[in-house]
């Protein structure tokens, strides 16, 4: 993204859009850091420059994955798939993804608000929980930047793009899950930006959520609020 | 995605907060599903949601018209409403099972008042996706009040300056809590951010 310094007429309105502050004024003009851009597209989507001077520029390899990650609109061509990750748990009643005995993890790095996030700080943690031996979820976009999936290393060339978020996501069988959380409160203290963990879980016959309970024993209470998928999807 | 997953509503509000999600499973049952989805629309808009869009085309507080929406919404299209109430995201759910379109719903709220709902009319939870909160370095992190409302937009794109701002100009009297709600809404482009919640906010903070 980039804000053309011969319209621009330094009014500021672009400024408060930007997640990452990115935008800074220079001379009373208002321009972007690329380094913090995450091209997310927050700006131009406002609306708010009076003379068109903010446009998107054409990106490569490796700078398009700020995109694809931080743009809600933007679409992962190989899932067809909007956002930063997969339709997880949304669509399991017609996936069958995550099975009973299974649990999934969303480990959603950047979020909330912290900033922008490098990709190197999403490798610290991937890099870790593939010591766990758990199952990245292949289609996922930050899966497709591994480049290998037995250990969650990222690819050396995608290590310093930033991004608003990444979402990691994998799925281990239940009895794992307390392990995955204990880890992810062990790693907290290495990583410079902040992780909202979601966990996965069928709900049984009764009404009972068995990763919950299992959470809940260990001394991971689940907050109140979340999502629950109804039994209404089908393949006709 | 897991947009409206982890939000933070942490600061006594009036006013519930639900979302429901209706899209199709990409590779399964997304041929034709556009026009399912039209259907899905329709039916929530006749429940007053206090939000609406297709996260793809954008939604009522981003400058897009039901009618516009409906004309271009795709086999792809998540179509998201935002409720304040469960009386309404009850006749949402309602009409949804009634018209029997076979595309996947997901309902994000508190569990114990969204599961009351679902057994009330007869539906059931299939898969949960449970929040544990935030973990890492939690001094990055905006005060409550912030997050209460950036939260709201799982994708970040509500930010805090532009929240921050908003507060300011409501203790200004430059616009009222509720035309702030209203704009701050306009970068959410799923319409799962909820502009009476986000008003609710700017009140209390700034009175």
């Amino acid at each position: 993204m980039i804000i053309d310094g011969d319209l621009c007429t330094g009014c500021e309105a672009c400024c408060e859009y930007c997640p990452v502050n990115a935008i800074g004024m220079d001379a009373d003009l208002a321009y972007i850091d690329l380094e913090l851009c995450t091209e997310c597209n927050n700006c131009l989507r406002a609306d708010v420059c009076p003379t068109d001077a903010i446009f998107q520029n054409e990106i490569a390899w490796p700078r398009s994955i700020r995109n694809i990650f931080s743009d809600p609109i933007s679409v992962f061509k190989e899932t067809g798939v909007s956002g930063r990750g997969t339709e997880e748990s949304k669509t399991n009643d017609v996936t069958h993804r995550f099975k009973k005995g299974e649990v999934g993890f969303s480990i959603d790095v950047g979020r909330p608000n912290a900033g922008g996030v490098k990709l190197r700080e999403v490798d610290k943690i991937s890099r870790e929980i593939a010591k766990l031996g758990v199952s990245f979820d292949p289609d996922n976009p930050l899966t497709y930047l591994m480049a290998d999936t037995k250990t969650g290393k990222l690819k050396e060339d995608v290590l310093d793009e930033f991004v608003v978020s990444a979402i990691i996501e994998f799925k281990t069988p239940l009895t794992q899950c307390v392990e995955i959380v204990k880890t992810l409160e062990e790693i907290s203290d290495r990583v410079n930006t902040v992780f909202s963990v979601g966990v996965i879980s069928r709900v049984e016959e009764d009404w009972s959520i068995p990763a919950q309970i299992a959470l809940q024993d260990a001394g991971f209470p689940v907050r109140p609020q979340g999502k629950t998928t109804l039994n209404l999807g089908r393949c006709d | 995605m897991t947009h409206t997953l982890h939000r933070r509503l942490e600061v006594e509000i009036k006013g519930e907060d639900f979302i429901i999600l209706c899209m199709a499973t990409q590779g399964y049952n997304d041929k034709g599903a556009g026009e399912k989805l039209k259907k899905v629309y329709k039916l929530v808009a006749s429940t007053n949601p206090d939000n609406l869009a297709d996260d793809n085309l954008g939604g009522r507080f981003t400058g897009r018209t039901d009618q516009e929406i409906l004309e271009n919404m795709l086999d792809r299209a998540y179509v998201g409403a935002a409720y304040t109430d469960r009386s309404r995201l009850k006749d949402a759910l309602e009409k949804i099972k009634t018209a029997d379109l076979g595309m996947s719903v997901v309902v994000t709220g508190n569990y114990s008042a969204a599961f009351s709902v679902l057994k009330e009319i007869g539906l059931k939870p299939h898969t949960v996706n449970m929040s544990l909160g935030v973990f890492g370095k939690k001094e990055l992190l905006p005060q409550k009040e912030i997050l209460a409302v950036s939260t709201m937009c799982g994708h970040g794109m509500v930010t805090k300056q532009r929240i921050e701002n908003m507060i300011e100009d409501v203790k200004q009297k430059q616009c009222s809590a509720q035309d702030g709600g209203e704009k701050l809404a306009s970068t959410c482009t799923c319409g799962i951010f909820n502009p009476k919640l986000a008003a609710e906010m700017l009140k209390q903070t700034t009175e």
